[in-house]
């Protein structure tokens, strides 16, 4: 199925209705809780590594190419080829620290490294989330403690699990990412258009000239 | 640490690790629930990004999502627009009389749709629907309504509502309203009846929520 990624990355990009670290755990097998930085805007709940906020700060461009050998356990392609993109960046700019933060080895090999070569290239991985989920068809439950989780129609059983830091985050996210369906506030508004139709006799929606509109009425089947 | 000479060419980066957009649930959306029908769908031309020429697709919108299909009983897109921060307007075609364009993200590298309607009725109801489909308009039209709500309620001396959760309430019969929140009772009570029944065989836990 295709899409234009740069689309839903300017999207990740919006300001957004609710941002926070969080940690998150996605359903598949063996996968365990990493903190993630979740933002919401429109219907879509997207996530970002949070070492990312760090890298935001930095804006030099490379100064020279190199290459490093360190030694990193990663999980999946995805994870190692993001790993060693942040320590080609972190020696350009920052050399003092990688010597301190990588002590393992990689569990994959590689033939050819990657390295940024312009500053747009940089930004883009910086500001690239993970991934996005479409908040439709879902439901949203809490889970015990101060948690919740997401999961689709289709498949109930698999869950995104979200662990927040008190009852009360928790409770803000829930009722933000239930708002936020697009479905939902199309019900909404069907129903307060009924209630005030039924309580005013007028039809609130006549003013705007979309009374008529398909997606407004109770059931087109 | 070992460093390796500053004078290396490498490659491009080329293929950034890339966002992963769920699929089931972008599908799921599209399969929708059997409860509601797609907010407009039918047959456009879709000018291909490597073949100049227009191919005839499925279109289904559904909420601020444009999927387009092969075939209209397929059940994968071929694929997806998002109509937030896009602009629909009609364009000049040497080919097509009734074309348009959507400009999706267009400050930040998004892809220009060349699409064309059959005719000018088809054009002029896909320009109306597509233009009113993204999430912050229909946010911008429940605000007042919420707020008229409040205002209405506050002045009958009623309890205002919250608006329900599941899609499952809303599917009343398309026959007169009911007169009396008994009559209204009564028809619900009806239809969980129904939905237990037929749901009877699988395994539903869920409908024990609005018990």
């Amino acid at each position: 199925m295709r899409y234009n990624e740069k689309e839903l990355q300017a999207l990740s990009r919006q300001p957004a209705e609710k941002a926070a670290e969080i940690g998150m755990r996605v359903p598949k097998k063996g996968s365990v809780v990493k903190r993630r930085l979740v933002k919401l805007v429109v219907n879509f709940l997207f996530y970002f590594r949070t070492d990312e906020a760090e890298m935001l700060h930095l804006e030099q461009p490379p100064r020279q190419h190199c290459m490093i050998e360190r030694t990193v356990d990663l999980e999946d392609d995805q994870e190692v080829f993001y790993f060693k993109s942040l320590i080609l960046l972190m020696s350009q700019l920052e050399p003092e620290r990688v010597s301190d933060q990588l002590p393992v080895t990689w569990t994959r090999s590689e033939p050819s490294w990657n390295l940024f070569e312009s500053q747009t290239q940089y930004s883009s991985l910086c500001l690239q989330p993970i991934g996005a989920l479409l908040l439709e068809h879902c439901r949203i439950a809490k889970e015990e403690p101060s948690g919740f989780s997401i999961s689709f129609t289709e498949e109930p059983d698999r869950k995104y699990y979200f662990e927040c830091s008190s009852e009360e985050q928790c409770q803000e996210w829930i009722d933000a990412l239930r708002r936020a369906s697009y479905e939902f506030m199309r019900r909404s508004l069907i129903f307060y258009r009924n209630e005030i139709q039924k309580m005013t006799g007028k039809d609130p929606l006549e003013q705007y000239g979309i009374s008529e509109e398909a997606r407004f009425q109770l059931n087109p089947h | 640490m070992r460093v390796g000479g500053s004078e290396l060419t490498f490659p491009l980066l080329k293929g950034l690790a890339t966002m992963k957009l769920h699929r089931k649930p972008v599908l799921s959306y599209l399969r929708g629930t059997g409860a509601r029908a797609p907010d407009r769908e039918g047959i456009l031309l879709k000018k291909g990004t490597r073949n100049p020429s227009y191919q005839r697709r499925w279109f289904i919108l559904r909420g601020n999502l444009l999927y387009y299909l092969e075939n209209r009983r397929d059940r994968t897109p071929l694929g997806l627009i998002l109509l937030d921060n896009c602009q629909v307007e009609p364009r000049d075609s040497t080919t097509e009389p009734y074309a348009f364009a959507i400009l999706a993200s267009a400050r930040e590298g998004g892809r220009c749709y060349k699409l064309a309607a059959e005719s000018k009725a088809e054009l002029d109801g896909w320009l109306r629907a597509l233009v009113r489909a993204g999430w912050s308009q229909l946010w911008e039209l429940l605000q007042p309504l919420q707020e008229q709500y409040q205002r209405v309620c506050q002045e009958a001396g009623v309890e205002p509502q919250a608006p329900p959760q599941e899609d499952r309430f809303l599917d009343l019969p398309s026959s007169p309203a009911p007169s009396s929140f008994q009559e209204l009772h009564q028809r619900f009570g009806e239809e969980i009846q129904a939905l237990a029944r037929s749901r009877a065989t699988k395994k539903q836990t869920d409908l024990m929520e609005f018990g």
